[in-house]
């Protein structure tokens, strides 16, 4: 089965292993094209608000922590969709936290801008199932 | 004449028959009398003798009046008032006598211990004074209604103050006594002190309060377990699998080095979360007087070096006589964790000033912490500045655990901590701890 790649994708979270896991795993099966990554919301907020502000593509796929300094996931989530011209309509975004915490798998159904929630260590076949469902 | 009923009534009826007969003094006398049917009954005779021309008594005329009834009633009554008496004063629940317009006409021995006051004191007094002013309308409502005759008896939970000010919380019972023309003539009240019920009820409130919270901190504290041990053991098994696939030596190299860097993430996980479990545990039993100024100056004698480098001189204006009631490792802890973070999070604009000032106030020493560094958006994180793992700037050595224990260190102390901060103008920490 061939799927369509990712062009761009892009990582928040503030831990260094996970994104050197990640990253290892998106090369392995071949995810995107180009990865970014910012460490906490403010920079994403920030460097994504950049992107679309100089009206290039902003990515297609983002992977999102919780618990991260400065500006958390949730917060990351209400203050992108402030953003004049975000042009994340078609941008997927998945929460991926090691967080089982119940009150945070409720929450996520509050946002409509959540595509799902994936537990961490995050694997092949994650990654897998995100391309299939672009796809389809 | 009727018949007596006693050998002992018949002597009373003879001697006064022949004293009437032979001296001619009015007979007069109660007496007991058996009627045909065998009942008793009470009686009065009152009679006179009559003479003939020569002065001898031909006859006695007078007439036997039926007062059995009249002499149950007073029986009756003698008992009835007894055991009112007996009932009044013995009374378990306080009793008393209230005129129409509130003036107590009487009270029991066990009112006057429920509201401080002896009799004498309380007689002076009125209800109405020693309502509690919530209570006085639905007090007066009932009074009107009774008053109206629409109310024979009534009862109520209300609140009087004791003598000492302090609320006896009571259920009061009121009968109306009327009289004979219908007006008020006064009330008879019960009164039930309910006071230490309702204080075991307030105190199990309170402690049901206090529960559900350790719960809650407690469920909290799970998750935060359960999260920062997931994302420690996530990265590690995630690794390991690498490793086992990784052929080039180079990057195993780096896969090893990131495993140590997961696994003393692991240690120092635990390590802070087994310090915040004995923040939240046992901090009463260890609780002692602890001299605030000294505890201040072995800590800055710690960290001299650190003062040095930020070229800082601490400005403590705290009385060498201010002592706090807490545990010396956690006011150690405490202070330790405001110091440094005034220093990690210095402006890079300004030379860095720490004030640090007690004051006493009621039972309580409050001491301000204040810095003029980068300070904190308490707009945006006020309510997670406290909050476990938090963190607020872009600092490497940030973990978001000093201010959560100090939290906690402070709080286990019966103690408070509060903020005050605006951003890149600095931040002001105020710690009240009990006196000593």
């Amino acid at each position: 089965m061939v799927m369509n790649k990712v062009q761009t994708c892009c990582i928040i979270d503030d831990d260094p292993i996970f994104i050197y896991g990640t990253k290892r795993i998106m090369k392995e099966i071949d995810f995107c094209e180009e990865i970014i990554i910012y460490n906490n919301g403010q920079e994403a907020l920030e460097g994504i608000g950049k992107i679309s502000n100089l009206g290039q593509k902003v990515p297609e796929v983002i992977f999102l922590d919780l618990n991260m300094p400065v500006m958390n996931g949730w917060e990351f989530l209400d203050e992108i969709t402030k953003l004049p011209s975000n042009n994340l309509e078609k941008t997927y975004i998945y929460i991926i936290s090691s967080s089982v915490d119940p009150r945070d798998l409720e929450k996520v159904k509050n946002y409509k801008s959540i595509n799902n929630y994936i537990l961490k260590p995050i694997t092949p076949s994650d990654l897998e199932n995100v391309l299939n469902s672009m796809t389809n | 004449m009727a018949k007596a009923n006693s050998p002992e009534d018949l002597g009373t009826v003879q001697k006064a028959l022949d004293q009437t007969i032979s001296k001619l003094i009015p007979f007069d006398i109660q007496f007991r009398a058996l009627k045909p049917n065998g009942e008793t009954i009470h009686l009065i005779a009152k009679a006179k003798a009559q003479k003939d021309h020569e002065g001898h008594v031909t006859k006695i005329i007078g007439s036997n009046w039926d007062i059995t009834e009249l002499k149950h009633t007073r029986l009756k009554l003698e008992r009835s008032k007894e055991s009112f008496t007996e009932t009044f004063q013995n009374s378990a629940s306080g009793m008393a006598m209230v005129s129409p317009e509130g003036k107590w006409l009487k009270a029991n021995e066990k009112l006057c211990q429920s509201l401080g006051y002896s009799e004498e004191e309380l007689l002076v007094k009125t209800v109405q004074e020693l309502t509690h002013p919530e209570d006085l309308k639905i007090s007066q409502e009932n009074i009107n209604k009774a008053s109206k005759g629409e109310l024979d008896s009534y009862q109520l939970t209300k609140r009087y103050f004791h003598k000492d000010g302090s609320i006896v919380h009571a259920i009061i019972s009121v009968t109306i006594v009327k009289k004979l023309n219908g007006d008020l003539s006064h009330s008879i009240a019960q009164v039930l002190d309910i006071t230490s019920r309702i204080e075991a009820e307030k105190k199990l409130k309170s402690l049901v309060e206090v529960t559900k919270e350790q719960n809650e901190s407690l469920l909290n504290f799970a998750h935060i377990v359960s999260h920062n041990l997931r994302s420690h053991s996530t990265n590690m098994t995630m690794l390991t699998k690498f490793l086992a696939q990784e052929k080039e030596e180079e990057e195993r190299q780096n896969l090893v080095g990131m495993l140590i860097d997961a696994s003393d993430g692991l240690s120092e996980t635990i390590y802070h979360l087994n310090e915040v479990v004995q923040a939240k545990t046992g901090a009463l039993e260890k609780m002692q007087s602890v001299n605030l100024l000294k505890t201040l100056e072995s800590i800055e004698k710690n960290i001299e070096v650190l003062l040095l480098e930020k070229n800082v001189i601490p400005i403590v204006d705290v009385a060498p006589t201010h002592f706090v009631m807490g545990v010396p490792a956690y006011i150690e802890s405490i202070f330790f964790n405001l110091y440094t973070n005034a220093l990690k999070y210095s402006s890079p604009n300004r030379k860095l000033e720490i004030k640090i000032k007690s004051q006493a106030v009621d039972n309580f020493l409050k001491v301000s912490f204040a810095d003029n560094g980068l300070g904190i958006d308490l707009e945006r994180f006020g309510d997670k500045i406290f909050g476990m793992y938090k963190t607020f700037h872009e600092n490497k050595d940030a973990k978001g655990i000093g201010l959560f224990i100090t939290k906690n260190q402070v709080v286990s102390m019966g103690g408070t901590v509060e903020v005050e901060s605006s951003p890149d103008k600095g931040a002001t920490f105020i710690i009240t701890l009990k006196k000593a």
